[in-house]
């Protein structure tokens, strides 16, 4: 079988025609499967979505209980049969719940990864290296400048800043979902143990995390807080709420973001952040080049990203690698981040 | 030197004059010599490098980078000496090369 008969590009989104399936689709299909809860990947409106509980729960979170006509919940390493062709999840390290989904039919396996990393996270499943013929890659940060530093060496940085400036505010541009459970981790494991201030934006995922058994200690609203109060403390927002009024609430603030393209200067000034951290839920050049390796795959697609670079490196290794023709895929629309089809100027 | 490094990084990205104030006060508290010397020399402006020019660093870089590679990141970057920094090999220095000693910094300008 070649592998174009299992897995096509379409306009709705990676479609499995012998399957009955699309993967991730940014169009309302008869079945998805979905990797995992960022709204550019889980969208509303599908007939029938098989995904894992988490990431299930979270689109009901995010889209109400009508998300979806029929829902089926997918452990890890388990497999389904779809009309003719086999179906597994495995961890993909991304955010509590993400999945990379194999894709197997008369002895060819695709393994479309989703967003994933292969660093440890306190909040999630580590990835788990899954052997295929066909690998799908993301390519967020698909070239050889962004190489991740340890995130708790970032974390390090920031508690820093707290001691030194006592007298401000830190505030903390994170996604809503994983990024922000992430960094509050990390906070408690270097040993800060004062309460974390959220923005409301980030409660309902933040309390979904601590219901699913992952400790984030002492939470706390931001709403209400006198301005005095907020002096010496942490609070994590979504990052377009970092550069709006709102932060006139907050002594002084120090803004900080957490994210993969603090990397680069140009993009930390473009957003007048203070404090870049380095922290991403995507895997770095490092990252991905290793990963491709330990798939062991002949064949690398290449998705939403630097496509052009991963697939060069993929040719100098001999393997053969084309870029897949995805759009709608880049950070969560719904918070204004830095957009991966930005411009990066 | 990657202490003054951070520092440097703080200052360029911190409005305030107090608060630049602040981070370099406590640098040079906590950073013995001989780095705090040096970046006080930087700092004031009376170090100079003469071999570390564009040139120099182009060529570094060529003998260690993929030349494609190279090139899609610096039109991301859009800075020579950060993209160089940032995709420089991390093995290269720590194992089959030796750090060379820091040279002493030449003093006053050229």
């Amino acid at each position: 079988m070649h592998p174009h008969e299992l897995l096509v590009p379409t306009a709705a989104g990676l479609c499995c025609k012998p399957g009955g399936f699309h993967i991730d689709p940014v169009r309302p299909v008869e079945r998805a499967l979905i990797t995992h809860g960022h709204s550019d990947h889980a969208r509303a409106g599908h007939g029938t979505v098989l995904a894992t509980q988490e990431t299930l729960d979270m689109m009901r979170l995010r889209y109400g209980d009508h998300f979806a006509g029929r829902t089926r919940a997918v452990r890890y390493g388990e497999t389904l049969q779809l009309d003719e062709v086999g179906v597994s999840f495995h961890s993909a390290g991304h955010v509590l719940g993400s999945a990379q989904i194999a894709v197997t039919c008369n002895g060819l396996r695709i393994v479309a990864s989703g967003d994933y990393k292969d660093v440890p996270d306190p909040t999630c499943a580590p990835f788990e290296v899954v052997p295929c013929d066909v690998f799908i890659t993301e390519a967020t940060f698909g070239l050889p400048v962004f190489r991740h530093p340890d995130a708790a060496h970032e974390v390090c940085k920031l508690l820093d800043s707290v001691r030194l400036f006592p007298e401000r505010a830190h505030l903390i541009g994170a996604y809503s979902l994983g990024k922000a459970q992430r960094v509050i981790a990390l906070l408690r494991a270097a040993g800060y143990d004062a309460p974390i201030y959220l923005h409301g934006a980030m409660e309902t995922i933040t309390r979904y995390y601590e219901s699913r058994g992952i400790a984030l200690g002492d939470l706390r609203l931001v709403r209400g807080m006198k301005k005095a109060d907020l002096a010496g403390t942490i609070t994590l927002a979504p990052p377009s709420a970092t550069s709006d009024i709102w932060t006139r609430r907050f002594p002084d603030p120090v803004t900080a973001f957490a994210s993969g393209w603090m990397r680069i200067r140009a993009r930390a000034r473009q957003r007048g952040v203070e404090l870049p951290l380095v922290i991403s839920d995507h895997a770095d050049w490092d990252g991905l080049t290793a990963t491709i390796k330990a798939t062991g795959a002949g064949e690398i697609w290449v998705t939403h990203g630097e496509e052009e670079a991963l697939v060069h490196w993929c040719k100098t290794q001999g393997l053969a690698a084309r870029p897949l023709a995805l759009v709608g895929y880049g950070e969560e629309d719904d918070e204004g981040g830095v957009a991966g089809g930005e411009d990066a100027a | 030197m990657n202490r003054f490094a951070e520092l440097l990084d703080r200052l360029s990205f911190e409005p305030g004059r107090n608060n630049k104030l602040r981070l370099i006060t406590q640098y040079f508290r906590e950073v013995p010599d001989p780095d705090r010397g040096y970046a006080l020399a930087a700092l004031t402006g009376a170090l100079s490098f003469k071999h570390a020019k564009p040139g120099l660093i182009r060529e570094l870089i060529a003998a260690r980078a993929d030349p494609e590679l190279f090139a899609l990141s610096y039109d991301y970057v859009g800075d020579l000496s950060e993209t160089v920094a940032l995709m420089w090999p991390k093995t290269l220095a720590s194992s089959s090369i030796k750090e060379p000693p820091t040279p002493p910094p030449q003093g006053g300008r050229e």
